[in-house]
């Protein structure tokens, strides 16, 4: 048995609103391995982010995690007191947001900022903590780092301030880094650059990292296994090369039948899928998808499938063990 | 040969930026020497990464900005400059989408008020019950149920807004319309619905549109040209596919190599 970095069990996250209980996510389990980027992958409102942040407890007001356990390095985090959590969090957990423009302080100077991160966990003086931010300004490589230290955010552009985030996020070793769309704010060029220097670190710190993002070419191109959040749930997990050799789940065949392809001169007409994301306030009883699933049958609407298979699991009663095969592979060629 | 419908011929549109006082102020080239055709019942992609002028290029072709200098031939016709009475109809024969549907749809009003604006200020329906009717065929037309006129803009998703929003620009009857990041603010499932509707709608009426678009695999699926924006200078411009496989500006090549791509799978 591999050890796990972070094992989540059944979290069911609900914000508490005027209209109701959204159910953000109804009972997802997955662990994160040593030096692997997993990727969570779902469209807005699928609780990919809310997955993260329950595990943080940073959630917004009205949200309260309902059930579950995350057990990183032997503690629960979601039973741990205030104070053990928030010296793990920026200290062995390291989080990036996804707008670089907002979650820096205008007021400050990244230099401050970054030190701060640094001295919140160790006991250090000021000049050591300084001699490390440079240190960690060189790591993401932003230009005369010593010199930058004393800028404003506002001096920087939307790549560098993402840079100072990372800088942030790493100022502490941590053993796990959650990043929640990281690049999504950014030009292609620059998400290039930023991924890049991403992968890189993950790999030279040997740190485990979770990728949140939207962009199934992201999650190709970076990650190492995925988990695909539709409606609160996981509905198909796999390594990352199976995942996009045979997408077990008609709702991941659905989304890579609905994205643009740029190496696709065919101009193929896209597949849509129809119809729109279940309403989380009241969720369908059987599989979030059936609603919009081509390949739905009365069951999927009624019950709601486990998740089948190991190590490549999908949650779609067409997977069940005597269910009529239907080949995926031979699908997305056609 | 054609005449193009639509023709930019060296179009500049620069912004003076504040400055201190007695220092002359800077001046942003945001469009700086553009030209471009954009045939009748063809879509032309434009991309570029954000600040390379693509969205003032846009607002500048339809007016919603004053051109510097340049000229906008429409039909033939220099609509560049002068008053609405001497650009004659041209307000009427363009329409625009814009990106975030949640700002571009006027929360108090109903959908049906939404879709009429442009045709009651335009003074094309002559009654009512006329306009209502129109609503309704508008609404079909882009695969909303008639019914849903009542409403506000607050009852839909993100994707049914886009498609009012295409109601509105259709309801002018224009001639081409100018897609500002259409899908940008949309989920990839939803993108690929309202990319299919725009699609049905040219196939069916021939209506040519520009698009702007940071996602470079949308301009691939849903243009037959492209021009490649960078610092409001068009650094190359061509059919789409020999744009997306041959590029031959750098600054092309490196826009496509850093799109992440399934294909190129860990």
């Amino acid at each position: 048995m591999t050890q796990t970095v972070l094992s989540v069990r059944d979290l069911a996250t609900s914000f508490f609103t005027r209209r109701g209980e959204v159910q953000a996510v109804r009972g997802v389990s997955f662990d994160v391995r040593p030096g692997e980027i997993l990727g969570l992958v779902g469209e807005s409102g699928s609780g990919k982010s809310i997955t993260c942040m329950s595990v943080l407890r940073l959630l917004k007001a009205g949200g309260r995690i309902k059930s579950g356990s995350a057990n990183f390095e032997g503690t629960d985090l979601l039973s741990l007191d205030e104070n053990a959590l928030s010296d793990l969090r920026g200290n062995r957990i390291g989080v990036i947001f996804q707008d670089p423009m907002t979650s820096l302080n205008p007021t400050l100077t990244v230099g401050e900022q970054v030190m701060e991160a640094i001295l919140r966990h160790r006991p250090i003086s000021r000049a050591q903590a300084r001699a490390r931010a440079v240190e960690l300004f060189e790591l993401v490589r932003i230009p005369s780092a010593a010199a930058r230290l004393k800028s404003y955010p506002h001096e920087f552009s939307g790549g560098m301030r993402q840079r100072v985030m990372i800088a942030i996020a790493l100022a502490c070793d941590p053993k796990l880094l959650i990043a929640d769309e990281p690049t999504t704010a950014l030009d292609v060029t620059i998400q290039r650059q930023i991924l890049a220097l991403l992968k890189d670190l993950q790999q030279r710190l040997g740190m485990a990292v979770i990728l949140i993002t939207h962009d199934l070419g992201v999650i190709a191109e970076v990650t190492d296994r995925v988990l695909v959040l539709y409606g609160g749930l996981v509905m198909e997990t796999a390594p990352v090369r199976e995942l996009f050799a045979a997408p077990g789940h008609p709702y991941t065949l659905g989304l890579l039948g609905a994205v643009p392809d740029l190496r696709d001169d065919t101009h193929r007409r896209l597949t849509p899928i129809p119809g729109s994301p279940p309403n989380m306030l009241a969720p369908p009883p059987g599989c979030p998808f059936a609603p919009r699933c081509p390949h739905a049958m009365t069951r999927c609407l009624a019950e709601l499938p486990p998740l089948f298979g190991e190590g490549h699991q999908s949650r779609c009663w067409l997977q069940h063990p005597d269910a009529p095969k239907v080949d995926a592979v031979h699908e997305v060629a056609a | 040969m054609t005449q193009p419908l639509l023709q930019l011929r060296d179009l500049h549109k620069h912004f003076r930026l504040p400055s201190a006082p007695f220092t002359p102020k800077p001046v942003l080239r945001a469009v700086d020497g553009v030209d471009l055709d954009l045939m009748k019942g063809e879509t032309l992609g434009l991309v570029g990464e954000s600040g390379c002028g693509k969205s003032t290029l846009a607002r500048t072709v339809i007016r919603l900005h004053e051109p510097t200098s340049g000229s906008i031939l429409f039909d033939g016709k220099d609509v560049s400059k002068g008053s609405d009475r001497q650009t004659g109809t041209f307000r009427r024969r363009v329409q625009m989408i814009f990106q975030d549907p949640y700002a571009s749809l006027n929360p108090r009003w109903r959908v049906a008020d939404i879709i009429a604006e442009p045709m009651r200020t335009l003074g094309l329906a002559r009654n009512r019950t006329e306009v209502d009717h129109r609503v309704a065929e508008l609404l079909t037309r882009v695969r909303l149920d008639p019914s849903v006129m009542r409403k506000f803009p607050h009852e839909f998703s993100g994707g049914q807004r886009q498609r009012i929003a295409i109601a509105r620009a259709l309801s002018s009857q224009p001639e081409f319309i100018v897609c500002d990041e259409p899908t940008s603010a949309l989920d990839v499932s939803v993108q690929a619905q309202v990319l299919d509707l725009m699609q049905e709608l040219q196939d069916e009426f021939g209506l040519p549109y520009l698009l702007i678009s940071h996602n470079l695999a949308v301009v691939r699926q849903m243009s037959s040209a492209v021009g490649v924006l960078h610092n409001g200078v068009l650094v190359e411009k061509g059919p789409t596919d020999a744009i997306f496989d041959n590029p031959q500006a750098d600054y092309t090549k490196m826009l496509l190599d850093a799109v992440p791509d399934i294909s190129r799978v860990a």
